[in-house]
């Protein structure tokens, strides 16, 4: 890793802690600094501590999860793809995984967090698969944009008429196609925060046959790199962190966009600090974003989707304008 | 060495190899010459392990291609493409240092004997000084000499080049052939596709003359650039002189 990445990895961490202390004290029911730590640590009134430890905390610790694993994703997508312009929501991942978490809410809640985990990975996973066959013939960067844009459309309209037949359900499942964190608990914590840095360490194992692929496919091959199985092996981690952060928060796009692109212009191309750098700032980006979303129009919360939809829509049109696709 | 036997291999419907048998030595430098669509890239792919043969069979160093992993593909043989393609920004040096991957467990880094490989191998191409540059902002004729210095770090027995030379100024064809040539004399088994003759004949040991998917011609140099040969696989007529012992060919258009 060079100096660079180390440099932002430290800054981001410094940024994480800076980060859960303003989360916790803003918000509906704002708190000086003293009130809201005492909180975290147990020592505030029962109120506080309520709000702090069964509300506040468990919600920074999540967003911060959930925005590590979303620019992860991103990262290794853009680097199996050697396309810059891929993401978990545009290619469709996300609404593979949001989908697959709508039909266990519907038809399987007895299953629990881990049953909608499950669900949205099998749908990210046929998202994932869908994606490679669509375009087996040749993955210019348009073509995947294209048939991931197809893809969600699709997903998304099955996911509309679940929740047409469960009216019961429907806000429950309406969250997810949302993409905030307004139903938190530590139980989802506990869920992702395994998958995150399992999945982070995975990325980590495969960063130097990232590279040699983002040199080109036949290139690596001649390198020593088995790029089809690093390929599936990649995807299928990308869909278990897309559709683990997707079950909790719902989707959130260009989170995995983004981060990569920032850190890349950074702390440059390797992956080796790439897929940490984006772990950190993705962490940090979502936690401060999910802040600003509930203080913004407070009493009033905005998802969280909604506001990196508006940050990250010009940036990807950006992209565009600039690689003249 | 390469020993194949019997290759065969079509895309889809259409053949591109038909029974191909052919032979080179460690220690040569064997040119691969023929005229476009002749099948000479695929047979370097298929050499490489890149491609499976429909029939026949592959050796490297004695060991049968088919049977070896990527990785130990990686050790035997290093390839040098027609062109160097990188999307993102990796330096050149970055780029020769991804020679030394087919050695480095997953988790571990390059350490000091691999970056001094790099090094060798980027001063014998005359890059040294374009270390920090990004690759993919070099001139055509800079990234290729970096494909080979690659090549070249990945230290192994075989190299296999896909017309490595075509986008090099003059000079710079004459010197990475020569490195080539002297990478065969250290013992290497150099496999090139060239498209120029006169290269060919200056440089390589043997060559073979491919047509239509099938070996025309194989052996010396001396032998197999002669002018019946080559008006009869490229159909132009040709003009053989030698000169000092070296076959000079003259195209007439």
């Amino acid at each position: 890793m060079n100096k660079k990445a180390a440099v932002i990895i430290a800054v981001s961490l410094l940024l994480a802690l800076l980060g859960v202390v303003l989360s916790v004290s803003v918000g509906a029911s704002g708190m000086p600094l003293d009130r809201a730590l005492n909180g975290v640590l147990g020592r505030g009134s029962a109120a506080d501590n309520a709000i702090i430890q069964g509300l506040r905390l468990p919600r920074a610790l999540l967003a911060y999860l959930v925005g590590a694993c979303l620019a992860v994703a991103g990262a290794l997508l853009q680097g199996v793809f050697i396309n810059p312009m891929a993401d978990p929501q545009i290619l469709g991942v996300s609404a593979g995984a949001g989908l697959g978490a709508a039909v266990v809410i519907a038809y399987g809640a007895f299953l629990g967090q881990i049953g909608v985990g499950v669900g949205a990975f099998i749908g990210g996973i046929v998202a994932v698969l869908t994606i490679l066959f669509v375009t087996r013939g040749g993955r210019s960067a348009m073509s995947l944009i294209l048939s991931g844009l197809a893809l969600t459309s699709f997903l998304s309209a099955i996911s509309f008429f679940i929740m047409v037949l469960n009216r019961n359900k429907m806000d429950q499942i309406m969250l997810w196609t949302m993409g905030g964190f307004t139903a938190v608990s530590w139980e989802k914590v506990l869920f992702l925060a395994p998958v995150a840095i399992l999945g982070f360490f995975i990325a980590l194992a495969f960063a130097r046959n990232l590279n040699l692929i983002s040199s080109g496919e036949e290139d690596a091959w001649h390198l020593g790199v088995d790029v089809e199985r690093v390929r599936r092996s990649l995807l299928l981690l990308v869909a278990a962190m897309t559709a683990a952060a997707v079950s909790v928060s719902g989707m959130i796009g260009f989170v995995g966009l983004m981060v990569p692109h920032m850190v890349r212009i950074l702390a440059g191309p390797d992956h080796r600090g790439l897929i940490p750098c984006s772990f950190c700032v993705g962490g940090v980006f979502l936690m401060l974003t999910d802040t600003l979303a509930r203080v913004l129009a407070a009493p009033l919360e905005i998802p969280v989707g909604v506001i990196t939809a508006l940050l990250g829509t010009p940036f990807f049109i950006y992209l565009i304008k600039r690689r003249s696709l | 060495m390469i020993t194949v036997e019997g290759l065969g291999f079509s895309y889809g419907e259409k053949p591109v190899l038909e029974d191909v048998s052919l032979c080179a030595e460690g220690g040569t430098f064997t040119a691969v010459i023929g005229p476009n669509g002749s099948g000479k890239t695929t047979l370097l792919r298929l050499i490489s392990g890149y491609l499976r043969p429909h029939k026949g069979q592959i050796w490297a160093m004695g060991r049968a291609v088919e049977g070896m992993s990527v990785r130990d593909l990686a050790r035997q043989m290093a390839f040098v493409p027609g062109t160097l393609t990188n999307q993102f920004d990796f330096t050149a040096y970055e780029t020769v240092l991804t020679g030394r991957n087919p050695y480095i467990p997953a988790f571990q880094k390059e350490g000091p004997a691999d970056r001094e490989k790099a090094r060798a191998a980027m001063e014998r191409l005359e890059v040294w000084d374009l270390r920090d540059a990004v690759a993919s902002n070099l001139s055509a004729g800079e990234r290729q000499r970096v494909a080979i210095a690659r090549a070249l770090c990945q230290d192994t027995p075989i190299l296999l080049m896909d017309e490595p030379v075509s986008n090099l100024d003059i000079r710079h064809k004459g010197r990475a052939l020569q490195v080539a040539k002297d990478l065969s004399r250290e013992g290497k088994c150099v496999v090139s596709v060239l498209h120029d003759m006169d290269l060919a004949a200056v440089f390589a040991d043997a060559v073979i003359i491919m047509k239509a998917g099938r070996v025309f011609a194989a052996g010396p140099t001396r032998e197999v650039l002669t002018e019946e040969n080559i008006q009869a696989a490229f159909e132009v007529s040709a003009q053989v002189e030698m000169e000092d012992g070296v076959p000079r060919v003259l195209i007439r258009y």
